[in-house]
């Protein structure tokens, strides 16, 4: 399989605008790629389509390296997925909302203690749904998602509501995961995270694919051609990437005066900024 | 239709442990019961037999409220409340989902029914046909619920279409001796029928005409329900 998930010229309307607009990417197995943008660019709507909750007016899907109409209920069991319409049995607890997903998965009742562990839910595993906060549902659903180790994640803003440390160690576990196999999709308005933990992103914006790459390649392309020095006299000096620039940024640090040296690549969020001319 | 037996039994325990926990749903299938246990305690003047008197009343009661409530509430919550799109993508069928349903509303049903009974102090000796009859009048009523289920987008909805069928399938039922009109309504209903089926065994009459009548209409029944429940699920699919 060379792809894991392929779109071409893929449009989907809501009434007369476009929700999205000719997009055009794909995921290659074992890859980490990120989609960013700002809420309603259609980020949610791409993970709908490729999970079958919505159905495109045009194009081409591919998942799993089958056509979209072609995949069956049992390739449901190769994927996993947290999206924003996921429910919890809020009558049930933690740990009994994740036992009745194994018994459905039919993974066992240890890979629920593993997980309840590596989410931090252990000690509030006895704790009603409808007692839990938003960080601990979302630490649950996801949980859910990953219980029987997909070889394909769909993932809708998996970090929304959680704490650093929570989102510490839910890319921690993204980042195990992605090593043992599993292709990740995942939706993000947090460029920090995109940065960390995808091999490539593609930046959305009103229902329009705007650009696809690496995180480096991106900051690379967009980078000024420039290095800036901070002197001891907490000068910043701007200097040309040639021989000329070069030369004088020798001249700093051979007679002592140099600090630091920074390239000047852009974050992705600036990148965004001069792609659409707003923020995400 | 692929029905996987492990998905089933977790559904169901699932359903039936939350059926437990849901104290709205729970306590107003309660209400037949204590409906049978204060006129048992009322010194009442049926102008008959008080026990059969009880256990018609309580049985009528007890299967159009828990036939009627259960299924089709739980369809409505989990439609609200997304765990029913949770467990599509979970790759759990449409098949198991509402096998799920129907079974566990006709459990409490017919638990409900055996307690009834039970509570009427009625002759151990009926309660085979007793349990078989009302078997299929239940399976009717959970039938209808799952179709009301179908068709309703959420909790709210669910209860407008869930009352006036209760009392459709209630009243003309329970008053059929005293309105002529009622009469003939309720001998199209198929609790009552599963009654008379029940009375007919009771006084020696079960393989005779008029109750090959009441078989036939509970057929009838089943047989509608299910088909308008295909067709409901066809053009509307289960989730919202």
């Amino acid at each position: 399989m060379d792809e894991m998930i392929f779109l071409e010229n893929v449009c989907l309307r809501f009434g007369p605008a476009f929700s999205l607009d000719h997009i055009s990417f794909c995921v290659k197995p074992g890859e980490v790629f990120g989609f960013l943008g700002p809420s309603g660019a259609g980020k949610t709507t791409t993970i709908k389509l490729l999970t079958r909750q919505l159905q495109k007016e045009e194009g081409t899907i591919r998942v799993l390296g089958k056509d979209i109409g072609s995949v069956t209920r049992e390739d449901y069991d190769r994927i996993g997925i947290l999206s924003d319409t996921n429910g919890l049995y809020e009558r049930m607890s933690i740990e009994e909302n994740l036992l009745f997903f194994a018994r459905i998965r039919n993974v066992s009742r240890q890979e629920v203690d593993t997980i309840l562990k590596r989410m931090n839910l252990s000690a509030s595993r006895k704790t009603l749904i409808k007692k839990c906060s938003r960080g601990m549902r979302q630490r649950t659903v996801l949980a859910a998602a990953i219980l029987h180790k997909p070889e394909l994640l769909f993932l809708d803003e998996p970090t929304s509501g959680l704490d650093p440390a929570n989102i510490h160690e839910v890319h921690m576990m993204l980042q195990e995961l992605n090593q043992s196999g599993t292709t990740v999709f995942l939706t993000t308005h947090n460029m920090e995270e995109a940065d960390k933990l995808c091999n490539r992103i593609g930046i959305l914006n009103e229902g329009k694919l705007i650009i696809t790459g690496s995180p480096e390649e991106l900051k690379l392309a967009f980078a000024k051609d420039q290095i800036q020095v901070l002197t001891k006299a907490k000068e910043l000096l701007t200097f040309s990437k040639d021989r000329e620039g070069a030369e004088k940024i020798m001249e700093l640090i051979a007679s002592g005066q140099c600090l630091t040296i920074h390239s000047q690549e852009p974050n992705l969020e600036e990148i965004f900024l001069q792609l659409t001319g707003r923020g995400l | 239709m692929n029905i996987s037996l492990r998905k089933w039994k977790a559904l169901f325990k699932k359903d039936l442990s939350d059926y437990l926990k849901n104290p709205a749903m729970f306590i107003s299938n309660l209400i037949p019961l204590m409906f049978v246990v204060l006129y048992n305690i009322l010194p009442l003047d049926v102008g008959g037999d008080k026990s059969l008197f009880i256990l018609t009343v309580g049985m009528l009661l007890n299967s159009c409220m828990c036939a009627i409530l259960v299924p089709s509430t739980s369809i409505a919550e989990e439609k609200e409340k997304f765990t029913l799109r949770t467990l599509i993508l979970s790759n759990v069928s449409a098949a198991e989902f509402f096998l799920s349903k129907i079974s566990t509303g006709i459990v409490i049903t017919m638990v409900g029914n055996l307690l009834v009974f039970l509570l009427t102090k009625t002759a151990l000796a009926n309660l085979p046909a007793y349990l078989l009859f009302t078997l299929l009048g239940t399976i009717c009523l959970v039938m209808v619920s799952a179709v009301i289920g179908a068709v309703c987008r959420d909790q709210m909805s669910t209860s407008i279409l869930q009352v006036p069928i209760m009392l459709l399938l209630l009243i003309p039922s329970m008053f059929s001796g005293a309105v002529k009109l009622f009469r003939y309504i309720s001998y199209l209903s198929p609790i009552d029928a599963s009654l008379h089926l029940y009375y007919n065994t009771v006084n020696g009459e079960l393989f005779t005409g008029k109750s090959a009548l009441r078989f036939c209409i509970i057929v009838v029944w089943i047989v509608g329900a299910s088909l308008l429940f295909s067709f409901i699920y066809k053009k509307r699919g289960f989730d919202n």
